[in-house]
């Protein structure tokens, strides 16, 4: 097997649980020196809310905002990876130069996390058309590939990308999602989760969050990212 | 080009699913020829959904057709129906299988007509000189020769060593030729693994030359023929590092890593010392004997070669499977013994640790290695963990390179030799004084196979293992395990009576349920014919190839009482081994046979002293919660077959009377003074003899059923058609060791009772 990140020769030794349990068995694409590189949430050193490092243990002002915006709202996000200089470069080569092979990288860690934390809805934040025409693949779908998502939302037509934002501008943005699912998918879940790649202001899934309740859902909503920013 | 870039598509498409292809090969191996076939066929099938649910047709359609080709593989090497082969006829003796063993003469040989037939060769030699001729001899030889051909003997008893199986598997003999007469001899070592296997007999006959022990060690560890004396064998089995003293995968390891650092040292290319290897490797293997560890060692490093040279990188673990399933495809019986099991287990569990410590990956190996020594050997050493941790470096580091110097050392430099010799013998005396102390050998007893299985699965299990919680967890399992498999063996729901097969002579043990309490009446033995020192043989007696081991795998660690009926030899000839080698509380015996020096010989220097009970006909005995009753002799005598103690007992609501030798005078005796003695099983007296088993006797005892203990092919005719017929006449079944081998008569205290042979295969 050759590393998708360092293209090294490595090798996986199969765990006894792994030979013994029933169900495929997957190949990674990343040597495991390569994933240790990057760097994974340290839940005490994080805000028990959104995940963002901080010293203490308690809600962080960001999350304080969105509740008094929100007062109906409780928040609660998951993530795997803080934001460092070995993501950007991997976010660079898979979402900008659009290397889709890389949608694989993080896979087992995500399946781990999911064997864990089971929800009875998923839902991918989807990209606007137009990105989608340019890089050619949905890069959150891809990501969690592993999971049944349903199409809910819709994104409208935005001039300007997220990441391309100041933090003012993000949180200034107006709703971007409309609900374009079957609204019957509404009626049963008791909890639904929204997955996105990257929390940074929490702006996006928050809309996300809206739509659905716009859309009349009343059970619990968690979100989750790849990477807590 | 293109078959290149399909084998690489291949390869990349199994990378990492080749354990389950090697683990398919395994348990068909096992399923074909092993015991138990229902548990490797449950194995398999979860095997099957499994690889199933991988969802890999190609993965899936390689496991299936290994599956048929071992499987048909290993039928086809089942032992076919035994033919005769006619005498006289010409055969080809193995240089290096020859073995001279005081008069008598071993070895492997085919018949030349038939090459493919190997079997065994017994010869007892004429003359000093000709057993000189065989010693010094280092030719494969072609004989012809008149004689006898006998199928191999089973196991005839629980727990006794199966050589016929042994044969078989190991190198697919199932006749043993008793050579009468050689009509001519020559060499003949044309064929180049003739020359290869003369050139090994050479060297060993060289080594023996050596001054003891270091001649042990020179032969064993470097050209894999092990052949100490057999206490410093069962020593070293009984310490779990045997595999230190003979050339093992472990040792061939070394070797090479020797070799690639002396070669690099001298300037010679990597490229350069592989292609000489993968020449040479092969033919080491065929010269020192290809057990199963030096097989995987030498395959493993040719493996690792071929794949240097085409540039492909593989896993530990691809590796192994690789190795096991051509290894299994080109023997089936790979697995089927301790040596094997050990050799692949050993390599697996140390390629699926995740434990990073030296201590904790060493107690995996032993957790991992325990279940199948208790299955083999039936007990354990506590010192084990600790002189492998210390024997291992010191085998690797200092005594392997200092062997191999002295091998190439001149002869004549005899002070180096006997330095090394000195250093040896201290080595040999404190591995001795360790083996002897009884305090730290559990004798656990034989674990059932769903047991061993289960244990091995959980010590697999544990040892791959990241999390101290998991770990722990899966300790508390193997701890339950080993728990629950001690308790069954030690306190059984069952009592028995079980007459060994001990050849010519009696031995019966009983044992009680619940807290077991242990009697044995006599020990068996053999009349010792007065031989001339050459033909003395080294061998064991009896009670330690048969009585000893069955006591072991019964988890017997002790016998509350022995009774001797009287002092013949074969019913206590092996009294002094038994004494010595396991400790006894109680010796019970007829008033007199104290007064027989032969006797009293025989008591001397045991290593605990037992308290001994003279009794006479009418004493009561409560031996070990047993109630006996002894009815013969009445008085004291001098310990002859009339002067035998006959005891009668009642176990699980049954009446037994045991005879010992009495004549038809000692059992008339009997019922004149218990008329109204009647029996349930009765022993019949000096195995079947005509001097014994009176009809006036047996008529008024009025057995449901009779026991004979009599040898195969006794010079005395036992036993005779005359009590054979009185048993018919006077409608009492009986069972006889002489066919049946073992028998075991379990009873449960509510007075159930059956009886189970163990059986002469034809």
């Amino acid at each position: 097997m050759r590393c998708l990140l360092c293209a090294a020769q490595f090798h996986q030794t199969l765990s006894v649980q792994t030979i013994l349990k029933l169900g495929p068995i997957m190949r990674p694409t990343v040597c495991s020196s390569c994933l240790d590189r990057f760097v994974p949430i340290n839940h005490q050193n994080a805000c028990p809310s959104c995940q963002r490092y901080q010293e203490k243990r308690t809600v962080c002002q960001d999350c304080q905002f969105w509740q008094a915006k929100y007062p109906g709202e409780s928040f609660r996000h998951h993530a795997l990876f803080y934001y460092d200089d070995q993501m950007q470069q991997f976010f660079q080569d898979y979402k900008a130069r659009g290397d889709f092979r890389l949608a694989t990288v993080f896979s087992s860690v995500i399946n781990d996390f999911f064997r864990h934390h089971q929800f009875d809805t998923y839902c991918c934040l989807p990209p606007d058309l137009q990105r989608l025409a340019n890089r050619g693949f949905d890069h959150v779908k891809a990501l969690f590939s592993s999971l049944e998502t349903l199409d809910l939302l819709q994104k409208r037509q935005s001039s300007q990308p997220q990441a391309q934002k100041n933090r003012q501008q993000r949180l200034a943005t107006p709703q971007i999602y409309s609900f374009s699912g079957d609204y019957r998918c509404l009626k049963h879940p008791r909890s639904i989760l929204l997955l996105d790649d990257i929390y940074t202001t929490g702006r996006t899934l928050t809309h996300a969050r809206m739509c659905l309740r716009e859309a009349g859902f009343k059970g619990k909503i968690v979100t989750f990212s790849l990477v807590r920013a | 080009m293109i078959i290149q870039r399909q084998a690489k598509w291949l390869v990349n498409r199994l990378e990492d699913r080749l354990i389950f292809i090697g683990l398919a090969a395994i348990l068909t191996a096992w399923l074909v020829n092993g015991q138990r076939w229902w548990l490797p066929a449950l194995l398999l099938s979860y095997l099957c959904i499994r690889v199933a649910s991988l969802a890999d047709k190609v993965v899936f359609f390689l496991m299936i057709s290994i599956i048929v080709v071992v499987g048909t593989l290993a039928f086809r090497v089942r032992p076919p129906r035994i033919t005769t082969i006619p005498a006289p006829i010409n055969i080809h003796i193995q240089a290096d299988s020859i073995k001279v063993n005081g008069d008598q003469l071993s070895g492997i040989a085919t018949e030349i007509n038939s090459k493919s037939k190997s079997f065994l060769v017994y010869y007892r030699l004429q003359s000093p000189q000709e057993k000189l001729y065989f010693q010094n001899n280092y030719h494969n030889l072609n004989l012809q020769i008149t004689g006898e051909v006998t199928p191999i003997m089973a196991a005839t008893n629980r727990g006794q060593f199966d050589n016929r199986n042994y044969q078989w598997q190991a190198h697919r003999i199932q006749y043993a030729i008793n050579v009468s007469q050689i009509q001519s001899c020559v060499y003949d070592d044309h064929h180049w693994i003739d020359q290869l296997l003369s050139w090994r007999q050479q060297l060993y006959l060289h080594f023996m030359r050596f001054p003891k022990p270091l001649n042990v060690y020179l032969t064993g560890l470097i050209i894999g023929k092990f052949d100490g004396d057999l206490t410093f064998k069962q020593d070293m089995s009984q310490l779990g590092i045997i595999h230190l003293f003979s050339l093992s995968g472990l040792h061939v390891f070394v070797l090479i890593n020797g070799i690639y650092f002396f070669a690099t040292r001298l300037r010679f290319t990597r490229e350069l010392v592989e292609r000489w290897l993968l020449i040479l490797l092969p033919l080491y293997c065929l010269f020192v004997g290809a057990g199963v560890g030096i097989r995987r060692a030498v395959f493993l490093t040719v493996l690792n070669i071929c794949l240097h040279q085409v540039k492909w990188h593989w896993g530990k673990l691809d590796k192994i499977s690789v190795i096991m399933i051509v290894l299994l495809l080109l023997d089936p019986y790979l697995l089927f013994n301790l040596g094997g099991q050990l050799s692949f287990g050993m390599s697996l569990a140390l390629i699926l640790n995740r434990w990073h410590s030296a201590i904790g990956r060493q107690l995996n190996l032993m957790l991992a290695s325990l279940p199948l020594l208790l299955y083999f050997s039936y007990s354990w050493h506590l010192g084990t963990l600790i002189l492998n941790l210390i024997m291992i470096p010191l085998f690797e580091v200092i005594i392997l390179p200092i062997i191999i110097g002295v091998a190439f050392l001149p002869f004549d430099m005899w002070h180096i030799h006997s330095f090394v010799n000195g250093g040896l013998t201290a080595l040999d005396q404190c591995l001795h004084f360790v083996a002897q102390t009884r305090t730290l050998n559990v004798i656990f007893g034989q674990p059932s196979l769903i047991i061993v299985t289960g244990l091995v699965m959980t010590a697999f299990w544990i040892l791959n293992q990241t999390q101290q919680r998991n770990r722990l967890k899966g300790s508390v399992v193997y701890g339950t395990l080993l728990v629950v498999s001690f308790i069954m063996i030690h306190f059984p729901l069952m009592g028995q009576i079980t007459l060994i097969d001990i050849g010519q002579g009696d031995s019966i043990l009983i044992t009680t349920p619940f807290h077991r309490q242990t009697v044995l009446i006599d020990t068996g033995g053999k009349l010792k014919l007065p031989l001339q020192s050459w033909q003395k043989k080294i061998q064991q007696d009896g009670v330690t190839k048969i009585t000893l081991p069955f006591l072991k795998q019964q988890g017997i660690s002790h016998l509350d009482a022995i009774v001797l009926t009287h002092q013949d030899a074969d019913h206590l000839g092996d009294l002094q081994t038994l004494l010595q080698s396991i400790p006894v509380v109680r010796v019970v015996f007829a008033q007199g046979l104290t007064q027989n020096p032969h006797f009293y010989q025989k008591l001397v220097d045991p290593m605990i002293k037992p308290h001994y009970f003279p009794v006479l006909a009418g004493d009561q005995l409560n031996l070990a919660g047993m109630r006996f009753s002894a009815v013969h002799p009445f008085q004291p005598g001098m310990g002859a077959n009339e002067d035998s103690l006959v005891l009668y007992t009642e176990l699980g609501h049954k009446r037994w009377l045991f005879t010992g030798d009495v004549d038809q005078a000692g059992e008339k005796g009997i019922i004149t003074h218990y008329p109204s003695l009647k029996v349930d099983f009765l022993k019949i007296a000096h195995h079947g003899s005509k001097t014994s088993s009176n009809p006036d006797f047996i008529q008024q005892l009025q057995p449901q059923f009779a026991l004979i203990s009599s040898g195969r092919h006794n010079r005395y005719g036992h036993p005779d058609q005359e009590t054979l017929q009185t048993l018919t006449k006077l409608r009492v079944p009986y069972l006889n060791t002489q066919t049946s081998g073992m028998i075991t008569f379990r009873y449960s205290l509510n007075g159930n009772y059956h009886v189970r042979v163990f059986g002469v295969k034809p």
